[in-house]
């Protein structure tokens, strides 16, 4: 507590010094539509100071008393300007219009210096509209498949909505939409992520850097925000494609004061199935849908409630042997208000569920449902105060009520009994305090310090179990008593120094504590994996990371961005499982599991051009990661699935009409580390492979090419003018766009799996089968807005 | 994970499969030992082997071991090499109740292994059943065998069921036919054999063993099955079968009862 204290003081008593500063505070809107402009920069020419917006659009600056010159930018909006006389606080709206441009918009829309500046080193922020123009499978824009094409994050697998962050698994990447978790991002195996690229509006992505307002997971922060209803008028947008389309409408419910906004996504191959005469094909079903909507309502100046939420499923259906269907459901209830210019507070009500079902009837008549699932109901609220011109202090808190289902089975026949795996309970909550301090015009500094506390909750049975994991014991938890508790104090620092204009240096360091984790089978996550939360004998995963970079920008208007940066991570009570587990409607799960350390290191290596009509990027990691688990490869050192040492990403755009954009990606990594047979031998008649250690073979490296051609239609049409007769311009309001893409040109078959078989020419021998899931998918897609 | 997998097909229609060369690395041999006595036969058997690397086509025997069996009054014969990597001695059979302890001594190194032989559970029938067309998804019209049993009363029950018709014994990675009681404990079983392979015709000749297993015998066959079965995705991490052979040697060591059931097809 001591250190709190002293941390407070300390805060406060660097402040006040200029005492003759007003505050200009501000909320930066769309001109026609009253949205807010999020991350909008503002600038203050004469004082070489600025400030960024938030996500609703709100910024606030503290300025001597004087004559200034204020620029707002945003990607795909004219560029701002107004001159300010400043002799007291002041509050203004800016509107910014639209740009000329608008559908032009550069990726990663920043301005040149921000990255510089920013002291969060490995942050990633992607504006949706960027997203257009990269080629994805089947055509369908995907917030998660494009993040993967950055430095230091990689896919869990061919079209797989699972990636690792800088070593890390799958499971430690905190997926937030409008700051609900979602526990299972992906549809239709991964090959779609739940993100419908039509109804969001940003992205971010931290690798390292976190801010103590995250927890949770200790690999990465993927923030995503849904799209806000236009206030002033209704539009429409959409696309088709062959497997999926998906329609959004958005507009004001009460003009200037509420808005809503639907949007709806579904696939529709298996309507084809129908078609079929064979009746097992014609009743069988496979397609998702996903909805979002959020209702944005404006009460007084002060005052903003949100509700916003997301809804999707996956439906398979095999004749009537086999039914499956699992999906997200979140819901966000937002209030936002304003208790001065320099004083905010967002407070929110979160609801996640994640459920699946399984229903099987076979022919021998041994019919069985199977439920599991995970819910959280969370409450929090944040506080942003600014203190002077130097210091924004964030503070907050939240608790969680977690509630794990592993997997009940209800029997339909009488040839089976019912299990329930025991459900368990878990209180997560945690409080925070960070500072970010913009010492002169080249330090920056951010740090604070997050407590985290979990306290499990009866009713539970925990079990005690001897060193080959046979339980031995029973430890009956009484309900409603908290039976265990951890608790996690999780310091965060960053820092940032402008060496000059184009360069700058950052390092950080920061550390997660993680409650629950998710029992893969596969380790590139699959619908029936299951989430485990930390008990007795499962201990909370702990994440501790430094890093070091360095950015500079160069060429003409700083065209090229370029940055190195470094990383060590060290991982402890990483969970690993006994030989043979099962893990699937196994009640002494925990029995099965073990926990030893990790870590990963590595290099990251970046350069961009962001202007002009050639645009694009080059990435390289260089990494590794390693783990160590007691019981396991001997109780020595082995590399984790994610260990790939290489890994390249290489993505360019071509603007070679104002209408027509030619883009390619190239990725390439080391493949992952599995454990293959180093040898074999008979038993019981039957040829066994053997497997001396853990992960010491390697898939064969992973790598293709996406080919990508976008085609807008023309901006303006012809009309004549009626008072006139001149024919003159008009700008359309409906407008389209062809998107046509090629994933992996060169048909290269990347091994999804492996497997070793019996030669069948050669009985007796082993060989390895690999198995490709795509050779070369073309696809189309026709967007349209109005 | 059969389920994951039906699930990847019907997604996965595009997919495609080849034969490629992986490069391994290389590690030392490990001793192989495989037991396996019961409370009816005469012959029993134990062998001793190496492992060899994976596209090996030959064998590594090993033929000097020292080999003897103990039960748990003391009783204990020495057993001989009777060569490729097989050990033998006179008459011998296993009695319900005892626990036996495998014992192999080779190279200076001493591997042993135990298991107990569980009171035998006889089936109560075997039927075959008519399934006309268009029954089920998948399954042919015809003759299929079912197999019927009822567990004991009480947990920790294990089973494997050794199918053979006109004396061929059904002996592929397909052909474990492994029970427990966990989800069904007490209650009649019934086994459908409903696959292409299983269909009969009149005149065939069914015969069924029930073994009752030790539970870490049955533990052995079921991660065994779990690795050499070849599914269409990979069920979690690739590892040797759960044996409980000391001093990491490969291998099962199985003292087993059971009944045995036939039928002529009409």
């Amino acid at each position: 507590m001591k250190k709190i204290t002293f941390l407070i003081i300390f805060l406060f008593t660097s402040l006040g010094i200029y005492s003759q500063e007003y505050t200009l505070s501000g909320i930066v809107e769309v001109k026609t539509s009253a949205e807010p402009v999020a991350f909008a920069n503002v600038y203050i020419v004469e004082l070489q100071k600025g400030a960024q917006t938030d996500l609703n659009g709100k910024f606030s600056i503290k300025l001597p008393e004087g004559e200034y010159t204020l620029k707002i930018s945003f990607v795909g909006y004219d560029d701002y300007e107004e001159s300010l006389k400043i002799n007291g606080d002041k509050k203004m709206t800016f509107k910014m219009k639209a740009g000329k441009m608008l559908d032009e918009v550069e990726v990663l829309g920043e301005k040149d210096d921000d990255k510089l500046k920013d002291p969060t080193a490995g942050m990633v922020k992607m504006d949706v509209k960027d997203m257009e123009k990269i080629p994805v499978v089947f055509g369908e824009q995907d917030v998660i498949k494009t993040i993967q094409l950055m430095p230091g994050i990689s896919s869990a697998g061919e079209g797989s909505s699972g990636f690792y962050v800088r070593g890390g698994s799958a499971d430690q990447n905190l997926v937030l939409v409008d700051d609900a978790p979602v526990f299972n991002p992906a549809h239709l195996l991964g090959f779609f992520s739940v993100f419908n690229s039509n109804a969001l509006s940003t992205v971010e992505l931290y690798k390292g850097g976190i801010s103590p307002k995250y927890g949770g997971r200790i690999s990465s922060v993927l923030d995503v925000s849904m799209k806000e209803g236009d206030m002033k008028k209704w539009g429409f947008d959409g696309g088709i494609g062959l497997i999926s389309s998906r329609f959004t409408t958005g507009g004001p419910l009460k003009k200037d004061k509420a808005s809503i906004i639907i949007s709806g996504r579904r696939t529709y191959a298996d309507l084809f199935l129908g078609l079929s005469k064979d009746p097992t094909f014609s009743s069988s079903k496979a397609y998702f849908y996903d909805l979002n909507a959020k209702i944005a309502y404006k009460i007084g100046k002060k005052d903003k409630l949100t509700l916003s939420g997301y809804f999707g499923k996956d439906v398979m259906k095999y004749s009537d042997i086999f039914a499956f269907n699992y999906g997200n459901a979140t819901a966000t209830a937002k209030w936002n208000h304003v208790f001065n210019s320099d004083f905010f507070m967002n407070s929110s009500f979160i609801f996640s569920d994640y459920v699946y079902n399984i229903q099987i009837q076979s022919p021998s008549g041994t019919d069985f449902k199977i439920k599991s699932g995970i819910r959280d109901y969370q409450i929090k609220t944040d506080f942003v105060k600014k203190i002077g011109s130097w210091n924004t202090l964030v503070f907050g808190g939240g608790a969680i009520f977690h509630h794990f289902r592993p997997g009940e089975i209800d029997a339909l026949s009488d040839q089976i009994n019912d299990i329930n795996i025991q459900e368990r309970y878990g209180w997560e909550s945690n409080v925070y305090i960070g500072d970010q301090m913009r010492i002169g015009t080249r330090l920056n500094i951010d740090f604070g310090i997050r407590l985290s506390m979990y306290n499990c909750f009866g009713p539970a049975e925990e079990y005690l179990w001897d060193d080959q994991g046979e339980v031995t014991d029973t430890l009956f938890r009484e309900k409603n008593k908290a039976y265990k508790t951890y608790l996690g104090w999780e310091p965060r620092f960053n820092l940032s120094f402008m060496i000059n204009e184009t360069m700058s240096i950052k390092a950080g360091y920061n550390r997660n504590y993680q409650y629950m984790t998710l029992l893969s089978q596969t380790g590139s996550g699959q619908p029936t994996d299951v989430w485990v939360s930390a008990s007795s004998s499962v201990k909370p995963q702990i994440g501790d990371q430094v890093s070091l970079g360095y950015f500079v920008n160069f060429g003409k208007n700083s065209m090229f961005e370029a940055s190195v940066e470094v990383f060590y991570k060290y991982m402890q009570n990483q969970l690993d499982y006994r030989n043979g587990s099962q893990i699937l409607f196994n009640q002494q799960i925990e029995a099965s599991l073990l926990q030893g350390i990790g870590y990963s290191y590595g290099a990251e290596f970046f350069i961009k051009k962001r202007k002009g009509w050639f645009q694009g990027w080059i990435g390289y990691t260089l990494m590794r990661s390693i783990r160590k688990v007691p019981g396991i490869n001997n109780n020595e050192e082995y590399s984790a699935r994610q260990d790939r040492i290489h890994d390249i990403n290489l993505v360019l755009m071509f603007d070679i009409t104002d209408r027509l954009t030619l883009s390619s990606t190239f990725v390439y990594n080391t493949g992952d580390a599995v454990t293959w047979p180093a040898g074999k031998y008979e038993v019981d008649g039957q040829l066994v492979p053997y497997y001396p250690s853990r992960n010491a073979a390697r898939m064969p490296d992973y790598h293709r090419m996406d080919l990508a051609l976008i085609l807008k239609d023309k901006k303006f049409k012809m009309k004549k003018n009626k008072e006139t007769g001149e024919k003159e311009k008009i700008e359309k309001r409906f407008r389209s766009t062809w998107a046509f893409s090629i994933y992996n040109v060169y048909a290269r078959q990347n091994a999804y799996t492996v497997s070793f078989e019996e030669n069948p020419d050669n009985p007796g021998q082993f060989q390895a089968k690999q198995l490709a899931l795509f050779r070369i998918v073309p696809s189309v897609t026709w967007n349209f807005k109005f | 994970m059969r389920i994951v997998g039906l699930i990847i097909f019907i997604v996965v229609i595009a997919s495609c499969e080849k034969i490629i060369d992986v490069n391994i690395p290389d590690s030392d041999p490990q001793i192989v030992i495989e037991g396996k006595i019961s409370t009816d036969t005469n012959v029993y058997s134990v062998l001793v082997s190496k492992t060899v690397p994976y596209n090996s086509t030959s064998n590594s025997y090993v033929d000097n071991a020292v080999v003897s069996l103990t039960d748990d009054l003391g009783n204990t014969q020495v057993l001989n090499s009777v060569g490729n990597g097989e050990y033998q001695t006179a008459l011998f059979s296993g009695q319900v109740g005892r626990t036996y302890t495998l014992t192999v001594q080779n190279e200076g190194v001493v591997y042993s292994n135990y298991s107990s032989i569980q009171s035998p559970v006889q089936m109560d029938s075997i039927h075959t059943v008519f399934i006309p067309a268009n029954t089920f998804p998948g399954v042919e019209e015809g003759i299929y065998p079912q197999i019927y049993y009822t567990d004991l009363v009480g947990l920790g029950d294990r089973y494997r069921m050794i199918f053979s018709r006109n004396d061929t014994v059904f002996n592929s990675a397909d052909d474990y036919f492994l029970f427990n009681d966990v989800y069904d404990d007490g209650l009649q079983e019934v086994v459908s054999l409903f696959g292409k392979r299983f269909k009969l015709k009149p005149g065939d000749k069914v015969k069924v063993e029930l073994w009752k297993l030790d539970e870490h015998v049955y533990d052995y066959y079921q991660t065994l099955e779990n690795i050499i079965s070849q599914g269409f995705a990979p069920t979690g991490v690739p590892d040797n079968p759960n044996s409980t052979w000391t001093n990491g040697a490969l291998g099962v060591f199985n003292a087993y009862s059971y009944s045995v059931d036939s039928l002529i097809v009409q």
